[in-house]
This record gives structure tokens, C-alpha cells and sequence, in this order.
């Protein structure tokens, strides 16, 4: 029996502004299990980014409901969403979001040194370091963001998701700000990491990448539809 | 810079009114303080005298010197300046007498006490002064004439007779003389400060009405400081050529005087003339100086802070800048628009700036009354507005200049290049902890100084004075013509007379007599001392006389021995007490009980025996000087008058119980001791206050500077904030990792200034002024400040935390 990493049913997002109300998602459900590649692809201002978010607790659904390894995580406070950020969630950003001020060590451990309970130096070096070969960047330990390409940055945005062995990795256009070989590797990469057991639900325009993935969703004015009413949609707009 | 520009930076500062508020407010007000300044130290530094060829106008100093050594640095023998005025001088245009005293106009109501000066007529030629009603003195008031006139001032003629137009031809009666007004000065006329600052005469008489006793107007060896000599030089005559001519007259005629002394055989005089403005100026520069270097370092926070604003701001319009490079704006129109927007607040503060410096200087002219010179000739003037104005557009200039540095113009279409889904420059943390150093290390010296300066005065002004306050009257009579009718011993019998009488009053409980108490309104003379056993050394001292009681009455403690007693008094015993600073300079260990000493001043005087020693006073702002207080009845004493608790004296009541003894005697000073000490602590309480002021505004400015460089810091981090918010970072982790990176300038910038501050200190110690520092002063500035820190850090931080990572992220 497949175990469910996370679940969510009836999840909407509305934001309300003094002259209007924007409903960017309406009414989500969806199931993501363990070792799942799920990539979730649809136009501008179809909900993507929205759902990502909700989905990486960087937000709270106005409605619904949203549970990660079976616990309730729709209505947390900052704190507690915080934590579960941390131990459960690693976020890879279309522009990797690395901290320049800090070392590459550093990015990478980053998570760790948020930890609820504290990890020993040691510990962390460790885990450090075993990331960083996965990624094969170990060589580049000591080196600012700012002195690595585009693919590197990357790779130890990559890195820095995997430290804290989280349940879900969530990828926001991994590619979006590469060329099409460090895209191609990156998605190696991830498949890679997938198929070693990683869970991995991935936001993506690009519909070779999307493909990639072992489950293909469709976003569409804030709705998951399915394939046939995306296509009678584009046949439409065509 | 077009119209467009300006019309745009109206149209954006009106959609950030708290930003341009603060701004203005901040910079404002500094400013218009810097003003303020600039026009004071103008006044006394730049700005000539209101008179006409005033820097050829001088006044007579004389030196007193013993075997070649200044005993008395100000020596002022009336017969001196009498035949320097009598002789021809060819150095010398015009030449003048002044003689200042108080007087009691006797028939008026209340009997006004009136700031009286008995001059020469060429005076009021030489400083060309205005008349509103009638003339000024002419030859006919010239010196041996005899004739009753008066000239008052328009203060006078306001106070005393109502603007009457009708004013000349009536009298006033000082000294049981009927005076004729012939003349009333504008209201335009700036009088010389030459005696007193704040000083404001009211009425002129001619140099034959001064009342110098007659004893005192052959004596050379005499000084009465209230007597002045001045000249107009003539064009191109050297002033240290009219110095020496003077000067070797007067040495010699004070040598032929003084022949018949033999304890004057060493003594000589030094005549040194000296310009208006640096008599009239004299030391108030340094405080006028110092008071602009205060304000300056106020400028310098505020100026920091305002910049941290304006790069705040100037983060939040990255993408407002990024959108016109998109559409083809060059780095000189970004720059355009940054100076019009910035131009235009520094418009509003240099328009505030003025509102603000003319309101300060009308509070200095109050506030500052009698310790600061050329008060009432402060204005705002084309020099000043000039000054404004061009700071501020020197401060635009900067702060557009670094606000474009800043700036990375190739970075700004980058902004525009994302897909919205969080990409922001990260700043470099170099200038952000720069920013943060300085404005700490800034405030941190500015209020430690302020706080040690406003502790010592607090202290010395609450401290015990050492003279009783409570229940105490200082009163002087006036015995108008008696002084020159009568002999002395006569007038000491009306005065006791009066004495006794105050005794016998029910509300009295107690009386004494001194020539002159140490919290008296008026300069302290001073005697020459030589002590048995000394050999040739001389010191001086502060002379008083007083009866068995004053000591008493005054309830000036004693360290050592007694006090003397009535019957010594009334015996003419040869017995004084000294203080602790007197006794310490006749001896290293003070133990003077028994020595002899003689008075220079006193001829043929005998020897005089030390029986006590007082401790000495504590007046804040005051350095004791030695004084001595010989048993002796003044004839013109100040009375100490102790009345039982809850009960009051009034002058009215005075007056009746003196014109029993003679219907001549008059109250012309009556205070209570405690508003004697008041007046005498005045400038200590002003200083206090300006100081308390000082370090409120410096907090003020860095309370809001502090939060302004920290909330841009935060501001610039805030990317980097949602970034680790996103990996799983709570609140307070947040919280306590800004408060470490914001805790580190901090602490350097503190350290910065405790190693300025340790050079004031040691700066401070080699010059005369004293200041003992505390332990509140040197750690409340750095507590207060760390204290600001961690609320302005959680302040800054809090619209971060409080919302969702994807909002951070997004930049909402």
C-alpha cells in the first residue's frame, strides 16, 4: 500500500484587495504519495505559483483542507509552519535563491542550524557534505553563490532542499533561468533523486520537462482539470 | 533638472507623506538650530559693532603688578582715568569717563531702583548715539560744570513715563538731586556691554554726579571696577603707540602718588587698551563656538539618518527606476529625478529652517540674557538666509550624489528580467554596517558628553550651597547724599540704627552686616594679603567686612577655630577668618589658626589674626576664590536678615522702619537669599537646561535615525529574509539573527565612541574647566542605545515575520 505524503481537499485561495477579490485557487484537491514525480504545469495566472505555496506552507488556504504525512497543516500558525518547513519540505526556486553573504557550506546547512531540535557541528558537516556529493559540488564547499554559474547555483539550491531529508520536494521552474544543458541536467538530476525514492512535485512550463514526471497535472483558472478538458480548452483558444 | 521633474517629485512625495514629513521635520529643524548658530557666532565673530568707526574704539585696562609679577589683572584707579581724561592726547579723537552704579529714584512710586552711568558728553558722540526726544550731553554738561541733566534710555521712558511725549523738561530724583531730562535715546541704540552682560541703563547723568567716595577719588592704589576710560583713536595712529603713551604717564604719575607708601615701593600699573568687541565679546566666543560644534554634530545625526531614509526610499523605487531605463531613461535623467525629488524636501526644511532659527534666537535673547553679548542685535539677516539656503543645497547635492552611487544602473533592468516569483538585489552588508557605526558612534558621543555635562550641573546645582537659603532677606539701603555729608562714623550709627531696630522687629530673628555677602549681585573687591613669616609673597584675596553676626546669620560653616565676636567688633580687634581655599594657599595643610596678615589696601594697617577657617562655599559654576572676613561695621553694608518661618518682609516695610532713622535711607536692593543664589546660579540652570534639551534632541534623532538605518537594512534583507523564512526559519529565530547582525556596528560604533570620548576627556583634562564624570554617564548612553537597538530591530523585522514566507518572497 502506497503511503501519502501529502493530501488536500477543497483548498482555495482567495486574495482580497479593498476594491476586489481574487480567486486564485478554487477548490483543489490532490494526493501526492510517497515517491511520487508530479508535475503540475498551465498558463500565466492559472494558480501555479499559488498552489506552490500553499503547498510549501509559505501561504495558508482560505478554505479546505491540506495534511503532510497525515498531520493537519491547513490552519498553522507561523511558527509551526515554520517547522514543518523545515523538517518536512525542501524547496528548490527557479532563481535558487542562495544567500550571497554565506558560503556554499553554509547555504546548504542552513536548514539544519533551523532545527527544532539542535544538530551537532559534526552532524551537520556530515550532512553537509553527503548533499554536496550527491550534487557533485563537494570540491566547491568554500566558494561564494556569486562565484558559480548558473547550473552550480543550482545544484546546491538542490543540495540545500535534500540536507534536511525532507518528505516533499517542491520545484518551482528549476530550469526557468537555465540554458537547455544545465536544464537537461538538473532534470537528471532530479530524476535521479526520484528515483531513489524522493517524493517530488514540480511547477514547470516547459512540457518536456513536465513530462518527465509520472504524474502529469493540469492547472487551469485556478482548478485542476484533466487532460480532455485542457485540450477542448486550447481547442478553443485556438 | 526640468519642471517635470519637480512636478513628479511633488506627485510622489505626496503618496509617501510620512517619509517626506519626517524628512523635512528632521532636517528642518536641525537646520534652522545650525542657523541659529551660525547667525550668534556671526554676531560676535564677524559682525561689526552698531558705531560708527567702532574699530578704533577702546577701553583703558589697567594691570596691577608687584616686583614685576600681575597681582590683579584688572586694576581700575579712578584719579587715573580722571587725568588721562583731563590731558591732552593727540593719539585720540575723543576721550570719555564712565562711572556705573545703581540708584533710587526718590519720588516715584516704590521708589524704582534705576542701572544708572555718569559719562562725559563725547560718550554718546563716540558711539553716535540716536536720540528719540531732545539732545544728548553737550559742553555744558562737560565735567566741572555742575548741571542737573539726565538722558534715559527709551526702556526708561516706556517704564517710567509711559512714552510721554511731553517728557523733557521734567525731573528725577537720585541722590536728592533734581535731574532735568533733556534727551531720551531711540529704541535703536545698542549700548556698549562694557561693565556687566545684560546690563541696560536707564538713565545718564553727567560725570560730576557719580557717587565714588571721596576717599577713593585720590587713591591710585585703589580699584574701582565700576569706572571705565575709553577713546576713539585717531585714524592711522597705531593702537600699541596710544598704549604706550598712556600707559608710561599713568605708571609714572602712580609712582609720584604713591611715594609716601613704602609697601607700594615694588608696586606699578600696566595700562592696556583694549577694542569694544573684545571687551563686549570677551570669552562668550568659546560658548558661542562650542554651543555651533553642538549643533553641528546634531546636523551630522540628523543628516545620517535622513540619508538611511532616502536610501530606504530609493530601494522601494528600484522598479519605478527600472521601468524608465526600460523605456530609455540614461543614468543623468535617474539622477535628474532623484535631485528634484530630494531638492524639493530640502526646500521645505530650509523654509522650515528659517521658522525655526528666528524662533530659537528669540529664545536665546531670553534665555541667554547676561551670559551672552550682542543679544538684542540677533536677526535673521541676507547673510543668514544666504547660509541656509546654501547648506541645504550643498546637502541635496550629497545626498543625491551618494543616493546615484547607489544606484546600479546596469542592475535596474534585471528587476524588470524576473518572472515575479521573488528575485531582488542583495546589498552589499559593507555600507549597511557602515551607516549603522557612524550613526551610532555619532549619538553615542553627543549624549555621553550631553549627560555628564547635565549630571554635573544637576549636582552642583542641588548641592548644599553652604550659606543659609530659608527665611532669608538680603537687603541694601541706600543713604543717598549722607554718603558725602557726614562722616563715616556717622553713617555707621544710622546703619546700626537700623539694625537694631530690624532686631527689635517680631518678625526678626536675627540681623547681620557685611560689606558685600559672596552671593552678592555685584563684583567682589579684592585685597593684597602679606603673612608673617612669608616673606615678600602676596596673595589676593576677596575682601568682606561683616559684624559679629553675619558669619552666623549666613550659618557659613566653620572648619577650624571661631568666628569673631560683636564685642571684638565694637572693640576693633585685629582678628579675621579665612576659608579653606585662603588657608590652603597661606599654608599646603591649611593650618593658618594664629598667623598674622597684613592688608595692602588698608594703610598702616596692623597686623590681623587669623581665628578661623570657613568652609568653603559651594555656588555651582562658581571656583571659589580665597576670601577673608575681617570684623568690621560697613557703612553701606548688605544686611542678612533671618526672619522667623512662615513670615515675610516687604520693601514697603523696610523703607518705614528706615525712615525712622533718616527719611534719606531706602531700600535699592531686597532679594531673598534663595533668589539671590538663583540669580547668581542662573547661567548653571541655563546650561543645564540647553543641555537637557541637547541630549533629548540627540535621543530623539537617533531613536528615529537607529530605526531608519535598521529598517533599511532590514529592508535591503528582506529577499534574503524570505529566503530563510522558507527553509524552515521561525520569528524569533529571525528576530534574534537581525539582532546579532544589527548588535555588531552597534557595539563597534560604541567602541568607536568611547575611544572619542576617552580623547574629549583627556582634551578636557588640560583645559580649566572641570568636569568629573560618573559611572550613569558612561553606561547609560550605550545601555540606552543597545535598548534601541533590540526595539527598533524587532520593530523593523516585525512586518516580516508577522506574514506568510510567499509574501516576503513576492515583495508584498
Amino acid at each position: 500500500m502506497r503511503e501519502l505524503t501529502l493530501n488536500m481537499t477543497g483548498i482555495t485561495k482567495v486574495y482580497s484587495t479593498e476594491d476586489m477579490d481574487t480567486h486564485a485557487l478554487r477548490g483543489i484537491d490532490l494526493e501526492i504519495y510517497k515517491g511520487d514525480f508530479v508535475s503540475i504545469c498551465g498558463p500565466s495566472g492559472c494558480g501555479k505559483s499559488t498552489l506552490l505555496s500553499l503547498l510549501g506552507l509559505l501561504d495558508m488556504p482560505t478554505t479546505g483542507k491540506y495534511f503532510i504525512e497525515g498531520k493537519d497543516v491547513s490552519q498553522l500558525n507561523l511558527s509551526e509552519a515554520a517547522f514543518i518547513r523545515n523538517e518536512k519540505i525542501g524547496f528548490i526556486f527557479q532563481s535558487f535563491n542562495l544567500i550571497d553573504e554565506l558560503s556554499v557550506f553554509d547555504n546548504v546547512a542552513l536548514p539544519l542550524r533551523y532545527r527544532r531540535n539542535k544538530v551537532s557541528e559534526k552532524d551537520i558537516e556530515k550532512k553537509v557534505l553527503e548533499c554536496l556529493q550527491i550534487v557533485d559540488m563537494t570540491h566547491r564547499a568554500q566558494h561564494k553563490p556569486n562565484q558559480l554559474s548558473g547550473g552550480q547555483q543550482q545544484r546546491i539550491a538542490i543540495a540545500r532542499a535534500l540536507v534536511g531529508s525532507p518528505a516533499l520536494l517542491l520545484v518551482d521552474e528549476p530550469t526557468g533561468n537555465l540554458d537547455s544543458r544545465n536544464g537537461d541536467a538538473v532534470m537528471e538530476m532530479l530524476q535521479q533523486l526520484n528515483a531513489n525514492g524522493t517524493t517530488l512535485c514540480m511547477v514547470t512550463h516547459d512540457p518536456r520537462y513536465a513530462d518527465m514526471a509520472s504524474r502529469k497535472l493540469h492547472l487551469l483558472d485556478g482548478k485542476i482539470i484533466d487532460t480532455q478538458t485542457l485540450q477542448a480548452a486550447e481547442s478553443q483558444q485556438g | 533638472m526640468s519642471i517635470n521633474d519637480f512636478k513628479n517629485a511633488f506627485y510622489s512625495l505626496g503618496k509617501a507623506k510620512g517619509y517626506a514629513i519626517t524628512v523635512v521635520l528632521t532636517l528642518g529643524i536641525t537646520l534652522g538650530a545650525l542657523v541659529a548658530m551660525f547667525n550668534l557666532n556671526y554676531q560676535l565673530l564677524a559682525a561689526p559693532l552698531p558705531y560708527p568707526h567702532a574699530d578704533r574704539l577702546v577701553v583703558a585696562k589697567s594691570e596691577r603688578f608687584d616686583k614685576q609679577i600681575l597681582v590683579k589683572d584688572r586694576h581700575a584707579p579712578y584719579p587715573a582715568w580722571i587725568e588721562s581724561y583731563r590731558q591732552e592726547d593727540t593719539n585720540f579723537e575723543q576721550k570719555a569717563l564712565l562711572a556705573y552704579t545703581v540708584s533710587i529714584e526718590r519720588r516715584m512710586p516704590d521708589s524704582p531702583v534705576l542701572n544708572t552711568i555718569s559719562t562725559t558728553p563725547e560718550f554718546f558722540n563716540m558711539v553716535q548715539a540716536p536720540m528719540k526726544l531732545g539732545r544728548r550731553f553737550e559742553a555744558s554738561e562737560a565735567l566741572d560744570t555742575m548741571n542737573p541733566v539726565a538722558v534715559i534710555s527709551h526702556r526708561a521712558w516706556v517704564k517710567y513715563f509711559q512714552q510721554d511725549p511731553n517728557v523733557l523738561g521734567k525731573t528725577m530724583n537720585i541722590m536728592e538731586i533734581d535731574f532735568k531730562i533733556i534727551g531720551v535715546l531711540a529704541e535703536t541704540f545698542v549700548e556698549p556691554e562694557l561693565y556687566q552682560r545684560g546690563w541696560e541703563t536707564d538713565v545718564w547723568l553727567p560725570m560730576d554726579y557719580d557717587d565714588i567716595p571721596v576717599q577713593f577719588r585720590k587713591n591710585w592704589n585703589n580699584s574701582i571696577s565700576s569706572t571705565f576710560w575709553v577713546g576713539l583713536l585717531q585714524k592711522g595712529v597705531d593702537k600699541k603707540t596710544a598704549e604706550q603713551s598712556i600707559s608710561s604717564r599713568v605708571t609714572a604719575r602712580f609712582k609720584d602718588e604713591t611715594v609716601s607708601q613704602p609697601e607700594l615701593a615694588d608696586a606699578s600699573l600696566l595700562i592696556k587698551l583694549v577694542t569694544f568687541s573684545t571687551v563686549i565679546v570677551g570669552d562668550a566666543s568659546k560658548q558661542s563656538l562650542l554651543m555651533l560644534a553642538g549643533v553641528l554634530v546634531l546636523l551630522l545625526i540628523a543628516t545620517t539618518n535622513v540619508l538611511n531614509l532616502i536610501l530606504a526610499r530609493t530601494a522601494n523605487q528600484q522598479r519605478s527606476m527600472a521601468i524608465q531605463v526600460a523605456l530609455g531613461a540614461q543614468q543623468k535623467h535617474i539622477f535628474s529625478a532623484v535631485l528634484a525629488e530630494i531638492s524639493t524636501l530640502m526646500l521645505g526644511a530650509s523654509l522650515l529652517a528659517v521658522l525655526v532659527a528666528l524662533a530659537l534666537l528669540e529664545l536665546l535673547k531670553i534665555a541667554a540674557e547676561g551670559q551672552l553679548p550682542r543679544l538684542q542685535e540677533l536677526h535673521i539677516n541676507p547673510a543668514t538666509l544666504v547660509f541656509t539656503f546654501l547648506v541645504a543645497a550643498v546637502l541635496a547635492t550629497i545626498f543625491a550624489v551618494i543616493i546615484s552611487r547607489q544606484i546600479n544602473y546596469r542592475q535596474l533592468n534585471k528587476v524588470l528580467q524576473t518572472s515575479g516569483k521573488g528575485v531582488g538585489l542583495q546589498i552589499s552588508a559593507r555600507i549597511r554596517k557602515l551607516l549603522i557605526l557612524s550613526q551610532v558612534a555619532l549619538t553615542a558621543v553627543l549624549l555621553a558628553a550631553s549627560l555628564h555635562i547635565l549630571l554635573q550641573s544637576s549636582r552642583q546645582l542641588t548641592q548644599p550651597v553652604g550659606y543659609h537659603t530659608s527665611d532669608q532677606y538680603q537687603v541694601r539701603f541706600s543713604i543717598a547724599t549722607l554718603f558725602g555729608s557726614i562722616t563715616e562714623e556717622e553713617r555707621r550709627a544710622y546703619i546700626t540704627r537700623v539694625i537694631d531696630d530690624l532686631r527689635a522687629n517680631p518678625k526678626v530673628l536675627a540681623v547681620g552686616a557685611t560689606s558685600m555677602s559672596p552671593i552678592s549681585y555685584r563684583n567682589p573687591s579684592s585685597d593684597l594679603l602679606r603673612v608673617d613669616g612669608f616673606g615678600d609673597k602676596k596673595l589676593s584675596a576677596v575682601q568682606t567686612y561683616c559684624d559679629g553676626s553675619y558669619l552666623q546669620v549666613a550659618a557659613i560653616p566653620l572648619v577650624a577655630g571661631r568666628y569673631f565676636t560683636d564685642a571684638e567688633v565694637r572693640e576693633h580687634a585685629q582678628v579675621m577668618v579665612v576659608n579653606e581655599t585662603l588657608a590652603r594657599a597661606i599654608q599646603a595643610d591649611g593650618q593658618v589658626l594664629g598667623k598674622k596678615v597684613y592688608r595692602q589696601n588698608d594703610e598702616g594697617s596692623q597686623a590681623i589674626e587669623i581665628v578661623g577657617v570657613l568652609k568653603d562655599l559651594q555656588l555651582p559654576g562658581i571656583i571659589e576664590p580665597p576670601r577673608f572676613f575681617q570684623a568690621h561695621i560697613p557703612q553701606g553694608p548688605e544686611l542678612v536678615v533671618r526672619v522667623k518661618t512662615g513670615q515675610q518682609l516687604t520693601p514697603t516695610e523696610l523703607n518705614a522702619l528706615a525712615a525712622k532713622t533718616h527719611p534719606q535711607l531706602k531700600i535699592f536692593y531686597m532679594k531673598t537669599t534663595a533668589q539671590a543664589i538663583a540669580q547668581l546660579t542662573m547661567p548653571q540652570k541655563t546650561a543645564a537646561g540647553l543641555t537637557a534639551a541637547l541630549s533629548l534632541i540627540a535621543l530623539g534623532l537617533a531613536a528615529i535615525g537607529i530605526y531608519g538605518v535598521l529598517s533599511y537594512s532590514v529592508q535591503l534583507r528582506r529577499f534574503e529574509l524570505g529566503i530563510r523564512i522558507a527553509i524552515g526559519a521561525r520569528p524569533n529565530k529571525i528576530f534574534l539573527q537581525i539582532l546579532k547582525d544589527n548588535l555588531a556596528p552597534v557595539i563597534i560604533g560604541l567602541l568607536v565612541s568611547l575611544v572619542v570620548l576617552i580623547g574629549l576627556w583627556i582634551w578636557i583634562q588640560q583645559t580649566r574647566y572641570n568636569l568629573q564624570t560618573t559611572s550613569l554617564g558612561w553606561l547609560l548612553p550605550p545601555l540606552l542605545i543597545i535598548s534601541l537597538t533590540a526595539a527598533t530591530s524587532l520593530l523593523s523585522v516585525w512586518q516580516i515575520i508577522r506574514k506568510p514566507a510567499s509574501y516576503v518572497l513576492r515583495g508584498d
